[in-house]
């Protein structure tokens, strides 16, 4: 028994949180062109991608601003289109509609996609949905987001947004248009940048807390951290790092938030919208807390603030109304 | 089939469980082995089938000693039916006696036309022909009991190996097992509790007292009252007349401390009515 | 005349309650025409529809040599859904075939590859290869690493599970159960740890089992170990049977109880461990097709291992099939399907058997 429990603690260092993968460097516009998948792996394409897959909204939102949605011959998990607004809600609308969540391996190779992309962090998460193996037997390539960067620091600008939108400029032979898009984004980020001062504590919640349950929020390694950093608030819980973190009801009162940041429509809480936010004021568990005294709750939908998208900057421009209208 | 202990030794958590005992039978002999319990009957008889190596002495088959051969080898020729009833799962009766050619089978080797005869001889030794299909589970201890004996059987055994074999059995199916067993005309060494068997169906019978031995001969010759009261510790009539031998047990009523047993109460009672008559 | 015990029984003998409607070799020969028909229809059968014709066709193509044609439905049905729904076969033979296996080892009817904590161990090395995301060896990491945790898992629990140099049943559930849920605390714990919710996901899709990682590169390796393994324990059938009969009873009829434990303890975690490897944690197989092999052609493991694997394929092959169809688009994890497909199907058989009626055996 001695020796198991030695070989597990051995074991037990490597399983300390984290993985490690630089950030990509974008490669000159024009001919073929390499990027860099979150690995550092070079990714070659010979000639611009004319079939895309995009298995989540967010990696079409992008390219419907870069003006390539044409080459999009189809998408998953079309739910994030609901939140975008006019003129690339109509040509989103057009795009084929594969799957309601994220497709099965099947459904993506009957459109012989030449690239498939994700928002999300890797390829395979969803069940039945392609891996990297999957691709290389349907000869697509493949790109996902950037989310965490090389070292586990935590998120606090949107890097990973401006990064992929850059890669996939540069993929798709549009340069340019990304440099555009980056430059203003950035400026609307900036516009909204609050000035130094008094900090407010914001906590995230992902639903509404129950009582004797841990609650569920947003870490440091995440889009909302970034845009609480940007909107010149501090997160409280900015020691967890992972997308939905478990975190103690005692802690919450003991940290004592001065804001609410309720970030709606996740699939896992039960109501969803205003709906949701309502339940979250009448909540007793928040009722000791500044913001729950105060009544300072906001919300925004999940479809702007999970995964890098360019509507990540309505969600800060929307958190950096809040915190100042307190 | 002869065999052979010399001074075979066993101990258990450093306790003699057998202690240099040495015996011998020769081949065609039916031995009894006659004990109380703890006595060391069922140790010996596991080292006969290999289930236990002594941890001195040696035993012998022929005159070749058990561990120098291979296990296989020795089950070829040894047949056991032991105290432990596993019925495994839901085998069949025909499954389970079957199980007795284990021994004579190659891996890649079926069953061939001898080892079926081998089978179906055994059940219709043991009056099982008509249960053969049956579940062993769904049968009773005592059907179960002829079961794992035609499962010995069909081994095609020269040596016997039998623990409390009697066990489960009725009056009548005690009698025929042990007739079938001595008419089979192989060794048999088979540990009995009941002295009235042991002295009907074997012809020597030994007696075992906290692992050793301490009587080896004709039945008639071992088994006296005095043997009987130091090994046993009860009081024994022995009655020969030409139906065979009865042992006539009682308990010791030497009793220094009350509370005797209930029986010598009951006992004394009746003698003391009986004197003041 | 030799004396035999005269039976006359009291009662009238009870008719046997197995009725053998076929006989064996039909039995084999009809359920093996069944897997090769399973699993035409299997591939078939997709989110995707490609016509019954058009699958044929394609199927006859590659299979008399022929090579991609680049075309949607050539790649859907020859490199997405047959190598899937061969390894269905071969994982669901594979697991229903060790299940049967450890069920005669430990001697207990409850028992799958699992109870000895084979997966969990799995789990681990698995878990820790996505959640460190260690790429070491290619693609070939994470089974290598679920090959690995299984193989160590059997090793740490029969090293501890091991007296005065037996290897008895009971200890061997004792220390397996232990350890498994050692393991799957490590497994918790280390789900917990990670902070990448794409970790999670594979993490919790990897715990229930799925076979959406079939390739034509991995399937051949798989199919050949499990193939291998099939035959060996073949071989050790009759000895099996000695064996359930218990230490003594085995023991007696030359079969070298803790010995011939290790040998198919052994060949169960290689077997276990490869096909979870490859296909992660999939309950309930090696739990329940072994009983129904029993039931169809009684406990002899001659008889009943070859039929346990057969079955296993068919099963897990359909199962497969509903897992991909009942959400098309998306997919269900299999070990759903595993439950909600045997559990009614293994109660209507045991019911109209009147199995394990009895309070005993």
């Amino acid at each position: 028994m001695r020796r198991a429990i030695v070989a597990l603690a051995a074991v037990l260092p490597l399983v300390a949180c984290g993985t490690a993968s630089p950030s990509p460097a974008p490669a000159g516009a024009g001919g073929p062109v390499t990027v860099q998948d979150c690995a550092g792996k070079d990714v070659a394409f010979d000639r611009t991608p004319q079939r895309v897959v995009t298995l989540d909204g967010y990696a079409a939102q992008t390219l419907v601003r870069l003006g390539v949605a044409d080459k999009i011959v189809g998408t998953g998990f079309p739910a994030p289109f609901t939140v975008d607004t006019a003129p690339h809600s109509e040509t989103l609308a057009k795009i084929p509609v594969l799957a309601d969540r994220v497709p099965v391996t099947e459904v993506v190779a009957a459109q012989q996609p030449d690239l498939v992309l994700t928002s999300f962090e890797s390829f395979g998460g969803p069940a039945g949905s392609p891996k990297d193996a999957d691709l290389v037997t349907m000869k697509a390539k493949g790109l996902t987001s950037c989310l965490r960067g090389k070292d586990k620091a935590a998120l606090t600008d949107l890097t990973p947004t401006y990064e992929y939108v850059r890669k996939l400029g540069a993929v798709f032979g549009v340069p340019d248009r990304a440099e555009r898009l980056v430059a203003e984004l950035q400026a609307r980020a900036r516009a909204v940048a609050a000035p130094s001062g008094a900090k407010p504590r914001v906590l995230v919640l992902q639903d509404n807390p129950v009582a004797g349950q841990p609650l569920q929020t947003s870490g440091a390694g995440t889009i909302a951290h970034a845009l609480i950093t940007l909107a010149g608030g501090e997160s409280v819980f900015s020691d967890v790092s992972s997308m939905h973190a478990e975190i103690s009801p005692e802690q919450v009162v003991q940290r004592d938030p001065q804001v609410v940041w309720v970030i709606t429509d996740y699939t896992f809480a039960k109501l969803k919208g205003q709906e949701l936010v309502a339940a979250v004021k009448a909540n007793p568990l928040l009722a000791n807390t500044t913001a729950g005294r105060q009544g300072r709750i906001v919300s925004t939908s999940q479809f702007l603030v999970s995964f890098p998208s360019p509507l990540n900057v309505d969600g800060l421009e929307q958190l950096a109304a809040a915190l100042r209208a307190g | 089939m002869r065999l052979d202990l010399d001074s075979v030794t066993v101990a258990l958590d450093g306790r003699p469980v057998l202690d240099r005992v040495s015996l011998s039978v020769h081949s065609g002999q039916f031995v009894a082995l006659a004990g109380p319990n703890g006595s060391g009957k069922s140790t010996l008889l596991r080292t006969v089938y290999r289930a236990r190596r002594p941890d001195s002495g040696t035993v012998r088959l022929d005159g070749r000693d058990l561990w120098s051969v291979p296990a296989a080898e020795t089950a070829r020729h040894t047949g056991v039916l032991m105290q432990e009833q596993h019925t495994g799962f839901e085998f069949t009766v025909a499954e389970t006696v079957a199980l007795g050619r284990t021994p004579h089978l190659g891996l890649f080797d079926r069953l061939t036309r001898a080892d079926h005869e081998a089978i179906d001889e055994a059940l219709a030794r043991t009056g099982l022909t008509a249960f053969t299909a049956r579940r062993v589970g769904e049968l009773s201890g005592g059907e179960r009991q002829r079961v794992l004996l035609a499962r010995a059987l069909a081994q095609r055994p020269r040596l016997l190996v039998l623990d409390e074999p009697t066990n489960h059995l009725d009056l009548r199916h005690q009698l025929d097992l042990l007739e079938l067993v001595r008419d089979l005309g192989v060794t048999v060494v088979a540990a009995l509790h009941s002295l009235d068997l042991a002295a009907t169906y074997a012809d020597t019978t030994a007696v075992l007292q906290d692992g050793r031995l301490v009587a080896h001969g004709p039945s008639a010759e071992v088994l006296t009252p005095e043997t009987i009261g130091a090994v046993f510790g009860v009081d024994a009539t022995v009655h020969h007349d030409e139906q065979g031998t009865r042992f006539v047990l009682r308990p010791r009523c030497v009793c220094p401390d009350e509370p005797c047993h209930w029986s010598c109460r009951t006992r004394r009672r009746a003698e003391v009515g009986a004197d003041a008559r | 005349m030799t004396t035999t015990i005269d039976e006359r029984p009291v009662a009238p003998a009870v008719r046997p309650r197995r009725a053998r409607a076929l006989p064996y070799p039909v039995l084999l020969i009809a359920l093996a025409a069944a897997l090769v028909a399973s699993t035409l229809l299997a591939t078939g059968v997709g989110p995707v529809g490609v016509p019954a014709g058009e699958v044929a066709r394609i199927l006859l193509h590659h299979l008399g040599g022929g090579t991609d044609t680049g075309a949607a439905a050539d790649l859907i049905v020859w490199r997405i859904r047959f190598p899937r729904v061969l390894l269905g076969a071969v994982v669901g033979a594979g697991l229903a075939l060790a299940g049967a296996v450890v069920q005669g080892v430990v001697r207990n009817p409850v028992a799958d590859p699992y109870l000895l904590g084979l997966s969990h161990g799995a789990s681990v090395g698995a878990v820790l290869v996505l959640t460190t995301g260690a790429a070491f060896l290619g693609a070939l990491t994470l089974p290598l690493a679920a090959f690995a945790g299984a193989t160590a898992a059997m090793a740490v629990v029969l090293a501890m599970a091991r007296h005065r140099g037996r290897l008895l049943p009971m200890r061997l559930i004792l220390v397996g159960v232990a350890f498994g849920h050692l393991f799957a605390g490590v497994t918790s714990f280390m789900l917990a740890c990670t902070d990448s919710s794409a970790a999670q996901q594979q993490i919790i899709f990897w715990m229930l089992g799925g076979l959406s990682g079939a390739q034509w590169a991995t399937l051949p390796v798989t199919a050949a170990v499990v193939a291998g393994v099939t035959a060996l324990l073949l071989l050790r059938a009759r000895r099996l049977n000695a064996l359930v009969l218990g230490e003594e009873a085995s023991t007696a009829l030359g079969v070298n109880a803790t010995r011939l434990r290790w040998y198919l303890l052994v060949l169960t975690t290689l077997l276990t461990g490869t096909v979870v490897a490859v296909s992660g944690g999939i309950g309930f197989v090696g739990l329940i097709v072994p009983h129904l092999a029993r039931m169809l052609v009684g406990a002899d493991h001659r008889r009943m291992l070859p039929v346990t694997a057969v079955l296993g394929a068919v099963f897990l092959l359909w199962a497969d099939v509903a897992a991909r169809i009942l959400v098309a688009p998306a997919e269900l994890p299999i070990g759903i399907l595993t439950a909600f497909l045997g559990v009614p199907f293994f109660l209507l058989v045991m019911r109209a058997r009147g199995l394990a009626t009895r309070e005993s055996a």
